[in-house]
């Protein structure tokens, strides 16, 4: 059997010695797109950044692997060359930086070579049209001033930009008015292919009426407590999280 | 080569007012500023302006007060020593360029245009002999006088080598003035004085750069720089400093803003060993507006005193001050801020903000800004000081791009800085800072 691409082994996980992570288990191969779901605070955000390698998380247990390697002891430049991302739910202001600038230098550092100048212009403003973002955007200071919308449209720039192999979205759709969260998922949907992983993180169901997942998971109070396809999103949808929360207390 | 004994006494004084073959008058000046300097005290730790800045270590009696220049007064840069040529920006569009080594003007040239406009543009040292009642009115005199302390006075009595700037009436300068002084004499004390005089309605954009290479052995720059802005007139005045690291900089620039006269100042210190400069704007027309900002990047162990003030006189001016620092290594930065508001300041807008960015564990950051306010009615008078590290959620998110630690704080960094550089109207000029500030990152200490 073909070795995963990325798996998540008894992952436990604290913040300043509360755990929040109680063992959560995940596999995601190539080409697969997933969705994990879950109320506020049953650890989304955490699981994001602790697979990007936010310092601020402790692992306590278990594994991650990207194409067999576990890379828990990398710091985060190591897994982003190793071809993990995060797309992150509140993107940081870097001021004086220019998007065209800092996506240049984090093409150079992922790929580990400089891009031509002219290749370089060409790919971006190829992945600019398909997010139909204006080319004067790469001009700007990276989030600084950004509306949401332009926030979550620059993270997916980024996404499109260094291609990595295995992608978590954290709330890729949170604070989006409909056409944001269109062009969102329509970016989403054009740059997942047979070669990319996705976890797509998410509270709502509403960006799963444009993105379709290979598969839902139910991230509750630290556990990945249900795993299913589209239906279970739907489920969700009409019963809310209660239903979960009802389920996890029997 | 002609030159004066080491060491500053009255006697010093006498020889280079000779040596320049100068008239009775500033012959005169320069042993009033002398009797100043003797008057007034050393700045010790215990005055208030010199608290955190020592410069007990500064051998004043080893220092040589002038030293001819190496090479003769030349017409093209061409013929300027090699070191130097690479800061002159050969081929950019420039109005004017004066050339310093050391203690004296090495190159001068003004653009046809400037020149038909009537725009004066010369040594200080011919001014006084083209244009004595010009100098006689202005040098020293309202604006900056020796009486402003210590080493004002030592420059009034030593001054050497500088420029002179007029532009007349509603005259519009397309191209930036530019001087580059070059110190390359270990043991030398230079005393530059540029004298800027913008009449009504005129406009400029005026670069100074201070350099000097590696020296094996102190030295002393001792600038001064005096500037009136006539009612409405407007100027961009650049300031940069990339001194060697065993100079002591200190200086003063002060600037004299008459009715709905506009500056935009801008400091940039890089260099030397340790700096105190005074910049100061003096509001004392209605309606004028100084917009003072500055970069302030140390390393090593480099220590930087930037004392400002903003001094509101007359009403319904506005200033507004914003300096961007980083120490790394074991340097300091110190940043006395005052906003003084007269009586008469009534509608006074005043705002400061100094933000400093500590890079290292043992790099220190002072903000002080007081606030001295005489006026009932302003609109507004605000001051503001962060000092901080490198954002750990800024550097995770790079991180997460790929960019290696030190790359992504290289970065901030840059970013820091870079809406302060991008403003600077000459793009030579932009790109050698750019150089200087990524140069001094890449040494930075884990």
């Amino acid at each position: 059997m073909p070795q995963p691409l990325f798996v998540i082994e008894d992952l436990h996980v604290s913040v300043e010695g509360k755990e929040i992570l109680k063992g959560v288990n995940l596999t995601v191969e190539r080409g697969q797109l997933h969705a994990l779901m879950g109320p506020n605070g049953s650890g989304k955000s955490t699981l994001a950044h602790t697979l990007m390698g936010n310092p601020h998380f402790q692992v306590t247990q278990g594994r991650v692997l990207l194409k067999g390697e576990d890379i828990l002891s990398l710091p985060p430049d190591e897994r982003a060359r190793r071809g993990m991302f995060l797309a992150f739910q509140y993107p940081v202001e870097i001021p004086g930086v220019k998007v065209r600038h800092f996506l240049r230098m984090a093409v150079k550092a992922s790929k580990g070579e400089e891009p031509s100048v002219t290749d370089f212009r060409r790919q971006l403003f190829e992945k600019m049209a398909l997010l139909e973002m204006d080319r004067s955007f790469s001009e700007r200071y990276v989030n600084e001033g950004f509306s949401g919308g332009e926030k979550k449209r620059n993270e997916i720039l980024q996404l499109a930009m260094l291609q990595p192999e295995m992608a978590v979205l954290d709330e890729a759709d949170s604070g989006l008015d409909i056409d944001a969260l269109r062009a969102v998922a329509n970016g989403i949907n054009k740059l997942a292919g047979p070669q990319m992983g996705m976890l797509l993180i998410t509270h709502y169901q509403r960006i799963l009426n444009y993105v379709e997942p290979h598969f839902v998971h139910v991230l509750f109070d630290g556990r990945i407590v249900r795993s299913g396809g589209m239906e279970l999103a739907q489920e969700l949808e009409a019963k809310g999280y209660d239903w979960i929360a009802g389920e996890a207390a029997v | 080569m002609k030159q004066t004994a080491k060491g500053f006494s009255r006697q010093t004084v006498e020889e280079l007012s000779s040596l320049c073959d100068e008239p009775a008058w500033l012959r005169q000046r320069r042993l009033e500023a002398w009797r100043v300097y003797e008057a007034t005290p050393m700045p010790t730790l215990q005055d208030e302006d010199w608290r955190r800045t020592d410069i007990s270590a500064l051998a004043l009696d080893q220092l040589l007060p002038f030293a001819e220049a190496p090479c003769a007064q030349v017409d093209s840069i061409a013929h300027l020593p090699q070191d130097l040529r690479p800061l002159l920006d050969v081929g950019q569009p420039e109005g004017g360029l004066l050339v310093q080594h050391d203690s004296q003007v090495v190159h001068l040239s003004l653009a046809e245009e400037a020149a038909r406009q009537g725009v004066i543009f010369t040594s200080l040292q011919g001014a006084v002999r083209e244009q004595p009642d010009l100098v006689q009115r202005y040098f020293m005199t309202r604006c900056l006088s020796p009486e402003h302390g210590k080493f004002a006075a030592l420059h009034g009595a030593l001054w050497s080598g500088g420029a002179f700037v007029y532009v007349p009436q509603g005259v519009e300068v397309a191209l930036p003035l530019r001087v580059c002084q070059w110190l390359a004499r270990p043991g030398l004390a230079v005393f530059p004085h540029t004298l800027i005089v913008l009449e009504e309605g005129s406009k400029l954009t005026f670069i100074a750069e201070q350099f000097s290479p590696e020296l094996d052995g102190q030295a002393l720059s001792c600038a001064a720089t005096e500037v009136y802005l006539q009612a409405g007139a407007q100027l961009r005045h650049i300031s940069v400093q990339q001194l060697g690291q065993q100079v002591y900089n200190l200086g003063a620039q002060r600037h004299l803003l008459e009715e709905d006269s506009r500056l935009d100042s801008l400091i940039i210190g890089l260099g030397g060993k340790l700096t105190k400069l005074f910049v100061e704007s003096v509001l004392e027309g209605a309606g004028a507006n100084a917009q003072m900002r500055g970069v302030v990047f140390g390393g090593d162990d480099q220590h930087f005193d930037h004392q400002t003030l903003q001094e509101h006189i007359a009403p319904d001016c506005t200033s507004d001050l914003l300096f961007k620092v980083a120490v790394k290594d074991r340097a300091m930065s110190v940043h006395l801020g005052i906003v003084r508001v007269h009586r008469g300041g009534r509608g006074t807008d005043a705002g400061q903000t100094v933000r400093n960015l500590i890079l290292s564990q043992g790099a220190k950051a002072h903000p002080i800004l007081p606030l001295e306010i005489e006026a009932s009615d302003i609109r507004r008078c605000s001051h503001a000081a962060t000092v901080g590290q490198v954002d750990e959620n800024q550097l995770f998110y790079l991180m997460s791009r790929g960019l290696s630690r030190q790359d992504a704080e290289r970065l901030i960094v840059d970013g820091f800085f870079e809406p302060v550089l991008e403003t600077i109207p000459q793009l030579s000029v932009q790109h050698r800072l750019r150089q200087a500030v990524g140069e001094k990152l890449g040494l930075a200490t884990p």
